[in-house]
């Protein structure tokens, strides 16, 4: 066998082989190439879809081409709606929406938005929209509404909190989309069979306190041949749907009234932590390890979790996914302090500072957050609209479950995040999510956890970080 | 010979006027072919290093311009009140590479004698062991992801089915985790294994007929002949392969992202969290240089040992 | 001698079961039964995971959770293939990281080539000055470099493309390839180039005429490690890459960790897709890594 490749060989290899550099060199940069899969309407999501899409568009001369991020699959189709909608009255402009596992989206947006191939417009929510605005990455929305007394009129329609909320030093930066409270999903079916009654919703569910839900936690979960089979309350390391709520409740705060101090180690949070710690202590909830397998929501669908933390999001996938049972909500419960609070939040549809074209992108976000679009979100159930005109909407009675509303009765019992911009949240929430693990998952004392973690956000809190 | 003439030091541009013509078109030849490679490294190495030390003196965000802080992340990685997370990522990844690059090597060596026997289907068996080696990256780490599943993954499943116990959590226990990792760095046992099946076959058999002659047995030539023989082999694979494992990044990515609770935040892996997810570019600058002269120092000291254990054939030690 | 090996070796018939098995013959094949069974154990424990792989790959999704487990899924959904496959844009990321390969390949066997052959064969100043920079290269970490080349690339408005993922190739096509190939060339026989100066080649006459035809296993090697380096690279597309259509089939796959991560049936699909292409050419090629795998492992 011979080691040599006659020079033609080689010469024709080399030839083809750089024809084809030279071409693919050539290809230009940023085209995308659209994987038409049209979404049409609030379809069974049976088969998982295809996370990047682009609503087929007819291919153009002038058109501007803008992405739009967002992070939920599940919202995607109504996003795709409000799109074509949109690309029907403005034929010259192309949306194309990008959707990114929520666990990468904001990896992927700081990265974009500060190394390049930023979306023109995306989802924010309340604490990277700090940052971000303060960084001066968001483009300056109060310009077009100055210009446009109508278009000031739409954005004012929102709620008061929300448009404080996506204001940075008086300007808005954000156009508010949709906003979200916090109830507890329950599996009808399991409840009975365990012989539990659905709770008394007088009064607002007066009687739904943590005793109470403790004890059909207890009830609610099976274990068999050593491994748990049914969990009753998932009640998992997450600040949202989790113990937020709990704290809060419980007359608790994460930090102090002027942002300077983390008070989660104060006694009402402590109570508060100790009592959601304690399903995942005793076995009630499924911990990291059950998760690493399924997700929550997928785990409320099989039957595997009997009651879960949801915000209204998700009522949506339930609604599709769950055919062999029936599903309700009931408030977070009540403290002892008598109360029963809830996180509020909403997000906002926000557009790059350095987009190519800011005057189309303005009119998309100004779209989303129009009458037409936000009607959209409503009646498809998809997430609560955050004007007040058309949050309406989604409490139609004919949606499921039963007790929808009570996501709007909490909104005036919900509370925001305590935000901050510099430093930005995710720097001072990294301690405490590292203790609340240790706490949850390694039975570390949860005063000695809740300690060390509040030292660190002081520290960071105080500007003394890397 | 006589070694009384000393080495005339002689200045570049002296050697360069005294080349004839050839010489100065060889010579310019050499510098126009070689350029590819030097130029890559002017601007891909030598220049980002020197800017490297200059982000590691700032704060960078990427976002805004940096600002100079001077010493001020070396100390926050060094301090008591700082980022103790640096020093423990380098421990983990310490641990990591000292246990499983030798551990990969002893298997590998094993086997590749095992496959030394004159056995038939060799090339079978070589091709099925070196077949973990090559299929790396991501599609590997997620298989892992699966087979180390506390719940449903391939090992806890044989655990309970051959001893009725209960498997560790893996992944997410942060006592397992490393050894997850670990183990899963002795699926390729492929690649050093190849090396010293090759490395065994290359040692000359009357090495081994001598050593009969004198009356060895087998246990006595392998001391004797194979180890002497192949240290040089194993001394390079161990060098390479621990400032290969000292820059585990993928695996641990994919896996854990450097959970749980830090149980498996390898140097370089947090170094990316700081640069890419948290833009802290001029911590993670630091961190990278003071990893780069970690790993200097450990090939040194495994260096200077191999003048312990480490036979060169017909050289002559030291220099 | 030949009397006591006479006395040892008697016909088999006539030697009893005792001597049969402190015999020599006896305790050979005992070795090579012990040596076989102990490889086919590590082989067979090597490939269990590719097997449970397969296996999960083709259950539907209640069976994953299914425990005891199914080791053969019944039914078999070969369904899950094409569904993981159109679950993400893979024919994008399969078109990004050919691009990638293809090119780089390319690049790193011909500019590393060209400056192994400038070190192996010509005499110029700081020749081997700049050999031992080469060597120290090869030890370097990839990750001092890291952040500054990131921020060259950005300041040339490269980020988010396939661009600092190919131009680096070419510029040598890496430290260790220049010295695969420097060493290779070294073992080429000067007389050949002597001839081919008496024909009258000049330096790019002998790079052509004489080492090139007689380079195969080395460009071969090259090729091969070059494919492999670029086909699973992640940190590289990791960092430079945003754009979910410019993903390569590393990056893509990572996305099932995501919102799907529970969706082990077609994650574990999507993983034997992209383990294919390498797989079949590991066994077209398999010459060529044992080859290099030796070469660079023995000759270091």
């Amino acid at each position: 066998m011979s080691n040599k490749i006659s020079r033609r060989q080689f010469v024709q290899g080399a030839t083809v082989l750089g024809i084809g550099v030279v071409l693919a060199a050539c290809t230009p940069k940023a085209t995308p190439t659209p994987e038409a899969k049209p979404q049409t309407g609030a379809g069974a999501q049976t088969q998982p879809q295809a996370p990047t899409t682009a609503p087929a568009a007819a291919p153009a001369g002038q058109k501007v081409q803008l992405r739009h991020m967002i992070w939920d699959q599940v919202q995607q189709p109504a996003v795709a709606d409000q799109a074509k909608m949109f690309m029907e009255q403005n034929p010259d402009i192309a949306i194309e929406i990008q959707v990114v596992p929520w666990s990468q989206y904001w990896d992927k947006l700081w990265t974009a938005l500060a190394g390049g191939g930023a979306p023109d417009t995306f989802w924010l929510n309340m604490s990277n929209f700090a940052a971000l605005s303060y960084k001066g990455t968001l483009l300056n929305i109060q310009d077009y509404l100055d210009k446009d007394p109508n278009l000031q009129k739409e954005w004012d329609m929102n709620f008061d909190s929300l448009k404080a909320a996506y204001k940075f030093e008086g300007k808005a930066m954000s156009w508010p989309r949709d906003y979200d409270t916090i109830a507890i999903a329950v599996n009808l079916k399991l409840l009975e069979e365990a012989g539990l009654a659905f709770p008394d919703e007088t009064d607002s569910f007066k009687v739904w306190d943590w005793a109470m839900c403790r004890s059909y936690a207890e009830k609610l979960t099976k274990v068999e041949g050593g491994r748990t089979i049914q969990f009753g309350l998932a009640a998992t390391n997450t600040a949202q749907e989790g113990w937020f709520n709990w704290v809060y409740s419980n007359g608790g705060s994460v930090l102090n009234a002027d942002k300077t101090k983390c008070t989660l180690n104060e006694p009402p949070a402590i109570e508060a932590l100790k009592d959601y710690i304690a399903y995942r202590r005793d076995g009630l909830s499924p911990g990291e390890e059950a998760i690493a397998s399924q997700e929550v929501n997928d785990m409320f669908y099989t039957g595997r979790v009997a009651m879960s933390i949801v915000g209204d999001w998700n009522l949506k996938d339930f609604n599709e996914r769950i055919t062999d049972f029936e599903y309700d909500l009931v408030p977070i419960p009540y403290a002892p302090t008598g109360k029963s609070m809830c996180m509020i939040h909403g997000l906002g549809d926000t557009i790059d500072k350095n987009t190519k074209n800011p005057d189309a992108a303005f009119k998309w976000v100004s779209f989303l957050g129009s009458k037409d679009g936000s009607t959209i979100l409503g009646k498809t159930g998809t997430v609560i609209p955050s004007r007040r005109d058309t949050a309406e909407l989604w409490f139609d009675p004919s949606f499921k479950p039963k007790h929808r509303r009570i996501y709007l009765e909490w909104t005036d019992k919900s509370v925001f995040w305590p935000n901050t911009a510099v430093p930005a949240t995710s720097e001072w929430t990294k301690p405490i999510n590292d203790e609340l693990a240790l706490a949850f998952e390694q039975g570390k004392d949860i005063q000695q956890a809740m300690d060390d973690a509040a030292k660190k956000v002081d520290e960071i809190l105080a500007g003394k970080g890397a | 010979m006589a070694t009384t003439t000393a080495v005339k030091r002689v200045s570049v541009g002296a050697r360069y006027r005294s080349m004839g013509r050839m010489a100065r078109r060889e010579n310019l030849w050499g510098w126009i072919l070689s350029s590819p490679w030097w130029l890559g490294f002017l601007i891909f190495t030598l220049l980002p290093m020197l800017a490297s030390i200059y982000f590691s003196l700032t704060k960078w965000d990427i976002l805004t311009p940096p600002q100079w802080v001077g010493l001020q992340n070396y100390k926050y990685m060094f301090s008591k009140s700082g980022d103790p997370i640096v020093l423990h990522s380098f421990k983990i990844t310490t641990i990591y590479a000292l246990v499983s690059v030798p551990l990969r090597l002893v298997l590998g060596f094993s086997i590749a004698l095992l496959m030394n026997q004159n056995i038939r289907g060799i090339f079978i068996f070589r091709t099925i062991y070196y077949l973990p080696a090559v299929l790396a990256g991501v599609a590997v780490a997620m298989l892992w992801r699966w087979v180390f599943n506390s719940e449903f993954g391939l090992i806890n499943l044989l655990i309970w089915t051959l001893f009725k116990v209960k498997g560790p959590a893996w992944l997410v226990d942060p006592d397992w985790a490393l050894w997850a990792l670990i183990i899963m760095s002795m699926w390729d046992v492929g690649s050093p294994m190849l090396i010293y099946l090759a490395g065994l076959q290359g040692i000359p058999t009357d090495l081994y007929e001598a050593a009969m002659v004198d009356g060895a047995n087998a246990w006595r030539r392998f001391w004797a002949v194979t180890i002497p023989m192949i240290s040089p082999v194993l001394f390079f694979n161990l060098v390479m392969g621990i400032i290969d494992a000292l820059q585990t990044f993928t695996q641990a990515f994919i896996l854990t992202e450097g959970g749980p609770n830090n149980a498996t935040m390898f140097a370089i892996l947090y170094m990316y969290l700081n640069a890419f997810r948290w833009f802290k570019m001029g911590f993670a600058s630091a961190i990278a240089w003071i990893l780069f002269i970690y790993i200097l120092i450990l090939t040194l000291i495994v260096f200077r040992s191999s003048a312990l254990w480490v036979h060169y054939e017909g050289e002559v030690k030291g220099r | 001698m030949m009397q006591s090996q006479q006395a040892l070796v008697r016909p088999r018939y006539q030697r009893t079961l005792g001597e049969v098995i402190r015999g020599k013959r006896f305790s050979q094949l005992m070795t090579r039964t012990i040596v076989y069974l102990i490889l086919f154990a590590g082989a067979f424990v090597l490939m269990v995971p590719f097997a449970w792989m397969v296996s999960t790959s083709l259950k539907r999704p209640g069976a994953v959770f299914l425990f005891p487990p199914q080791w053969i899924p019944k039914p078999i959904v070969w369904s899950n293939y094409p569904q993981a496959w159109s679950y993400l844009p893979f024919n994008l990321f399969l078109k990004n990281t050919l691009i990638i390969t293809a090119t780089t390949v390319v690049g790193a066997t011909v500019s590393s080539a060209i400056v192994g052959y400038s070190f192996a064969r010509l005499r110029w100043i700081g020749r081997d000055v700049m050999f031992m920079v080469v060597l120290a290269t090869m030890m370097l970490p990839y990750h001092v470099t890291m952040i500054p080349v990131f921020a060259i690339w950005k300041r040339l408005g490269f980020v988010d493309t396939l661009v600092p993922l190919i131009v680096p190739a070419f510029f040598g096509g890496g430290a260790f390839n220049v010295f695969l190939m420097r060493q290779f060339f070294m073992t080429i026989p000067l007389e050949l180039d002597d001839a081919a100066k008496i024909d009258g080649c000049g330096v790019l006459g002998i790079f052509w005429r004489i080492i090139i035809p007689l380079s195969k296993p080395v460009v071969g090697t090259v090729a091969i490690f070059q494919f492999l380096y670029r086909w699973n690279d992640f940190m590289g597309p990791l960092i430079y890459l945003n754009t979910t259509k410019k993903y390569t089939l590393a990056l893509g796959l990572q996305l099932f960790r995501g919102q799907y991560s529970t969706k082990w049936e077609l994650l574990m699909a999507a993983s034997v897709i992209c383990m294919l292409p390498v797989l079949v050419i590991y066994f077209l090629a398999q010459r060529y890594f044992v080859q290099g795998i030796v070469f660079t492992g023995i000759k270091g």
